[in-house]
């Protein structure tokens, strides 16, 4: 058990690229966090850093209040397991396991009793004898992870566990991941880039994009209140919609104009468009797919002409295209439609939506931010992808080969 | 002993379940001895039974052959004139003429001389004038050598036939089916296509036969011969020995009159010693350097490798000469010494036997560590980063990670090159004889040998300076006979011992 | 717990190790270019041309060179030498190429025994089948005046046996490629000359380069077959004689000033073509 601090935590490489900017988190003790996010945006990089295998550059990590930015990682108590399971080839499952323990010179009777206990809780005591080359995908998993609970650490690394599994198993062993925090009461920290594995597994998910924290929140906060575009993309699928409205005062509260039909603004969103000095003419209005109510009649709400649907078994996705030529997508449960409907839905080419106003999100265009969360961090801009300095390319367009300089 | 059941041996310290394994390795050995032994009669079995067939082959080709695959018996390239393989056909009836030219006019007179390798070989004979003409008359060695010739000759006539009458039977198969056989234009074209590899080794086998199997073929017989520097052509003659100059080599008589023996079985050990030691040492040694050129953090990583792969450019000779003047005792390394008051008499470096050994190893430490540091380099690359960042994570210091990461996958990867590493050491010339020429020289050894010398430069010694053919021929055959073991040994042993599959 | 225990610094740790790696390279790198230094020194050492107490030349002159090129016959053993590694150059490239090529991409009968078979062959010494090599070559005339064509002969006919780097670089291009060539129609030779030889760029390289340098180092064949005939030496031989009891105290300088003119465009060509090198020794000779 161990609390995890990581304060100001910058990451600068020699080539003068920073990965991880100004990182700050405080994780509780027995607390599950998922560090999630693109590729790229600095989420492994951040877990090596706890874990001691990349050098930090400024700020400090401790566990349990003790620096440990200079500390080696053995010495940290901690355990990790990678992406690509990192276990040794020519060692059977049973010595894999037992390997840190036997580094600890921990006597052979109790690593004997420890390694049991950790196959019994997995599931791979018939594994023992085998070498990882004779084990299938989610077993190699499995003898990761047995690898590193067999060791009680303190800080249970997590880096992308899942990735190299196919979708099925995936499922599979994020279930049996949640079990096995419920034995096993340690601190947790999660990679993944999937929003799904972290929405299930996480007590708290950091979104990072680009070296930057955009939020920090339990499951239910980033969904219902993205704090900024970027995460409100990334959260849910199918993605939220947005569209961009004007934004008018009307009496007491606000309103938004989409397509000529009128939404009032809830009023804990007006609360904070209060306290606001200016505020911005246009705004960018998120609505998640499951709150644009479509009318099954076909008769209210803003019309838009269905170009694509997706059978997804208990309920239907429309891609549609509004009259001002923006495409929005929609969800309809079919168990709550009629018979009638139903087959209306299927044939017909329009459908008439209109908003859920309680569950509305309203984004500054300029810089991402959701306008009713106070200390919301910007979406950083995209930088566009890297090319090596001055690509030239002669007259038959092939690019000219200039000399590279090692990093 | 019994095996343990998988828990159980799992749960036993490393160090214990070693042991087991060597236990029941030693205590399976027998019964997998004799297996083996009961196997060979089994396997001579199926090769008798195999030439059974050959021959019956033939046998059925003849039978079963219609006139004219019966006449391409006695005159080859017949069946294939008459099938339209006009082309083959003439080859194949050139080749035999030639053969039985060749055959009547020289081979069957070297073939007889075979026996006995001349019976006289010179006639001194006094002219009118009183002087004396001396006339040559049989050449051993000439014998000997167009012997061997006229065998081979003999073995690729031979096969040419047989491959004059399958291909006749097969055409005879194929017309009897309706079949058209191939033209010679086709061969022609099937050279380029299927047939390639004929083409692309016909050469070169061609090269391998004439210069490398011809003459160990020639050596190996010459073991058996007298042949030495009282017995040379074309004064003097020499004739077969058997088995005597074997009997010479391995004799375990300590008396003064075999001290061949004793020499050959001195070098021999050395020359083991230092197969093992060179091989061994420039492995590990060439893998710690390349290790620690290859340390995340380290600058320069091209220089230094630069800087050692230079031995490897210049010529062995031109280093290996010129560092063993520099040891020598009137060398530049004694005098400065010697100038900075560190010794005060000469060290002998290069005449000191057991000095020598060791220089010499240790010189070659200088010549082959970079080799083996480009190659270890290359597999160094390709281990991956996880694997050791795992293990940091776990505990493991820089040793533990080496020994458990690092070494498994080198030695599973570059294996096959150490065995190799090590039988070209066991014939390793150049290190040896350039640097001591075998010195230092000694009385206790036979054959001008000397305590550095290896089994190869006794072997050139006997040959250039005592022109002592035989004995050298012998060398020769022994030194075969061990690396063939050696490699035999341990490529059966190696799936056993290693589990090759688990780095795939 | 494990808080209280002292802990080696990391970065500490870190700079120690990487301080002694740097000082061992170091020392390394100066113990291995050392011989080669004073090489150089002995090559333009002006006084004297035995071997000396001291290290550095008290005059520097090019008088070892002169007596090399105007009173030996250095410059007709490095003809010779010259003409061997050319010839072997072309020859061994073509046969190891075409032996090498025929055994990774052509199945046919007796390929498996073949390979066995010169792998057995292999494990006589070289020497051995050198002394009929010798008398086989003295039938044809090819020895002692005639030791050039004599050892491009020997070195070319046995050069077939040394496939397995090149095997093993073949063996790693993909068996697809000969395939989608030959549903398009190309014939075997046409597959090995327009396909896979442009791709092989770095094993022909790395071929060529060993065929070329081999024969400037070789001692123990050349020294036998061109016995006795001065003219006939290649540099190795002789170089070495000078360094024997009698020549050595006037020829040392001289025996330097040689290496060294042979060392020069021999390494410069190795560190030229340096990367196909260590590309054929890492890629062919490991894969196993």
């Amino acid at each position: 058990m161990a609390v995890v601090n990581l304060k100001n935590v910058k990451k600068q490489y020699e080539n003068g690229f920073v990965a991880v900017h100004d990182f700050s988190l405080d994780i509780d003790d027995e607390e599950f966090i998922v560090l999630v996010g693109p590729s790229g945006c600095g989420k492994s990089t951040t877990l090596r850093m706890i874990a001691g295998l990349e050098d930090i550059t400024s700020g400090e990590i401790s566990i349990n209040l003790k620096v440990v930015n200079d500390m080696e990682p053995k010495d940290r108590d901690i355990a990790m397991v990678f992406q690509n399971y990192a276990l040794y080839p020519h060692m059977s499952v049973y010595e894999n396991i037992a390997f840190g323990l036997r580094l600890r010179k921990v006597p052979h009777k109790e690593i004997h009793k420890r390694v049991l206990e950790a196959a019994e809780i997995l599931g791979i005591t018939e594994l023992l004898g085998r070498k990882p080359k004779q084990l299938s995908g989610g077993q190699r998993q499995r003898v990761a992870i047995g690898r590193a609970i067999v060791r009680v650490p303190k800080v249970f690394l997590m880096d992308e566990p899942l990735s190299n599994l196919d979708a099925k198993l995936r499922n599979q062993m994020r279930a049996e991941i949640i079990l096995l925090r419920q034995k096993i009461r340690t601190t947790f920290i999660y990679v993944t880039h999937d929003q799904t594995e972290a929405m299930t597994l996480g007590d708290r998910i950091v979104i990072m994009k680009d070296g930057y924290i955009m939020q920090v929140g339990t499951p239910q906060e980033l969904f219902n209140h993205p704090a900024n575009l970027f995460v409100a993309g990334f959260i849910g699928t199918p993605q939220m919609n947005f569209f961009d409205v004007p934004l008018t005062k009307e009496g007491d509260g606000y309103v938004v104009t989409l397509l000529q039909h009128k939404y009032h603004v809830p009023k804990y969103i007006c609360d904070e468009l209060d306290k606001k000095e200016s505020l911005p003419e246009r705004v960018t209005l998120g609505v998640r797919p499951e709150n644009l109510i479509v009318d099954p009649s076909g008769y209210d709400g803003i019309r838009a002409t269905i170009r694509v649907t997706e059978m997804m078994g208990s309920e239907l996705h429309i891609h549609a295209e509004c009259d001002d030529g923006k495409m929005v997508i929609l969800r309809v449960q079919i168990a709550d439609l009629s018979d009638a409907d139903q087959k209306r839905m299927i044939d017909s080419s329009e459908v008439m939506f209109s908003v859920r106003e309680r569950t509305m999100n309203l984004f500054d265009p300029k810089d991402g931010r959701n306008l009713a969360v106070p200390d919301a961090v910007p979406v950083p801009e995209d930088k566009p992808a890297a090319l090596p300095d001055d690509i030239q390319f002669d007259e038959k367009g092939k690019p000219i080969k200039k000399k590279k300089k090692k990093a | 002993m019994k095996q343990l059941s998988e828990l159980d041996y799992l749960g036993l310290p490393p160090a214990k379940r070693r042991l087991h394994s060597i236990g029941i390795f030693f205590s399976e050995l027998p019964g997998k001895l004799w297996g083996g032994i009961k196997k060979i009669p089994q396997k001579l079995w199926g090769l008798l039974c195999r030439l059974g067939r050959f021959f019956k082959g033939i046998g059925t080709m003849f039978a079963d052959g219609d006139i004219l695959t019966k006449l391409s018996f006695v005159i080859m390239g017949f069946g294939q004139f008459f099938r339209r393989q006009i082309g083959r056909g003439i080859i194949f009836l050139i080749m035999e003429a030639v053969f039985i030219y060749y055959m009547i006019c020289f081979g069957f007179s070297y073939l007889a001389g075979m026996t006995t390798l001349g019976t006289e070989a010179v006639t001194k004979t006094l002219n009118k004038y009183g002087l004396e003409v001396v006339e040559y008359k049989d050449n051993s060695l000439q014998i000997l050598l167009y012997g061997v010739l006229t065998i081979f000759i003999v073995i690729g006539f031979l096969w040419t036939w047989y491959l004059n009458i399958k291909q006749n039977y097969t055409a005879q198969k194929l017309v009897e089916e309706g079949v058209r056989p191939k033209s010679f234009k086709n061969d022609i074209k099937s050279l380029g296509d299927e047939q390639l590899y004929k083409t692309l080794l016909s050469v070169p086998l061609l090269g391998i036969v004439l210069f490398t199997v011809i003459p160990i073929f020639f050596m190996i017989l010459i073991a058996f011969t007298n042949y030495d520097y009282s017995h040379l052509p074309p004064e003097q003659l020499f004739g077969w020995v058997g088995f005597e100059n074997f009997r010479t080599m391995l004799s375990t008589d300590i008396s003064g009159s075999s001290k061949f023996a004793f020499t050959f079985r001195e070098i021999l050990v050395w020359t083991m010693i230092w197969a093992l030691v060179a091989t061994f040492s420039n492995y590990f040694l060439g893998m710690f350097i390349a290790i620690c050129i290859n340390k995340k953090g380290i600058k320069f990583k091209k220089v230094f490798r630069t800087i050692l792969v230079m031995t490897i450019a210049v010529p062995q000779f031109v280093s290996l000469l010129l560092v063993s003047r520099m040891f020598a005792d009137e060398g530049i390394i004694n005098s400065v010494l010697q100038k900075l008051s560190f010794i005060t008499d000469k060290i002998g470096f290069l005449s000191t036997p057991t000095l020598a050994k060791i220089m010499v190893l240790v010189i070659n430490l200088w010549v082959g560590i970079p080799y083996l540091m480009l190659i270890t380099t290359g597999v160094l690359m390709n281990i991956p980063a996880d694997l050791y960042e795992s293990a940091k994570i776990d505990g493991a210091s820089g040793i533990k990670q080496f020994t458990k990461i690092t070494l498994p996958y080198m030695l599973f990867v570059t294996g096959p090159y150490l065995l190799t590493s090590f039988t070209a050491n066991i014939n390793n010339f150049n290190v040896i004889y350039l640097l001591t020429g075998g010195a230092p020289k000694t009385m206790e050894y036979d054959g001008g040998a000397g305590k550095t010398d290896l089994l190869i430069t006794w072997l050139y010694n006997l040959t250039i300076t005592d022109n002592d053919y035989k004995m050298a021929a012998v060398i020769g055959i022994l030194v075969f006979l061990v690396v063939a073991i050696i490699s035999l040994v341990i490529y059966n042993l190696s799936p056993a011992m290693k589990n090759e599959e688990d780095f795939q | 717990m494990n808080d209280e225990k002292k802990f080696r610094s990391k970065s500490a740790k870190e700079r120690t190790t990487r301080i002694f790696i740097y000082v061992l390279l170091t020392v390394l790198s100066i113990i291995w270019l050392i011989p080669f230094i004073y090489l150089i020194f002995q090559a333009f050492r002006g006084e004297s041309k035995s071997m000396v107490t001291y290290i550095f030349p008290k005059e520097w002159s090019f008088e070892n060179f002169r007596i090399l090129f105007k009173e030996t016959n250095f410059l007709s053993w490095y003809k010779n030498t010259l003409i061997i590694a050319l010839f072997n150059a072309v020859l061994q490239t073509v046969i190891v190429l075409s032996v090498a090529y025929a055994l990774s991409r052509m199945r046919f009968k007796g390929r498996k025994l073949l390979m066995n078979f010169m792998l057995i062959l292999g494990m006589f010494p070289g020497f051995l089948s050198m002394i009929a090599t010798y008398f086989i070559l003295k039938l044809i005339g090819l020895t002692s005046e005639n030791a050039v064509p004599g050892l491009i002969l020997v070195y070319a006919a046995s050069s077939g046996m040394g496939y397995y780097i090149a095997k093993g670089f073949f063996d790693t291009i993909p068996k697809s490629l000969d395939e989608a060539a030959r549903i398009d129609g190309a014939s075997r030779s046409r597959v090995f000359f327009r396909i896979i030889m442009p791709m092989a760029k770095p094993i022909i390289i790395y071929t060529i380069m060993m065929a070329f340098i081999a024969p400037w180092g070789d001692f123990m064949y050349a020294s036998l077959i061109s016995f006795g005939h001065e003219e006939a030496y290649n540099v190795a031989v002789g170089l070495y004689r000078w360094l024997d009891k009698e020549h050595i105290n006037n020829y040392f300088t001289v025996f330097c000033a040689g290496g060294l003119f042979v060392s020069i465009p021999v390494t410069a060509l190795f560190m030229a073509l340096q990367k196909y090198y260590v590309e054929g020794v890492t890629g062919g000779a490991v894969k196993g």
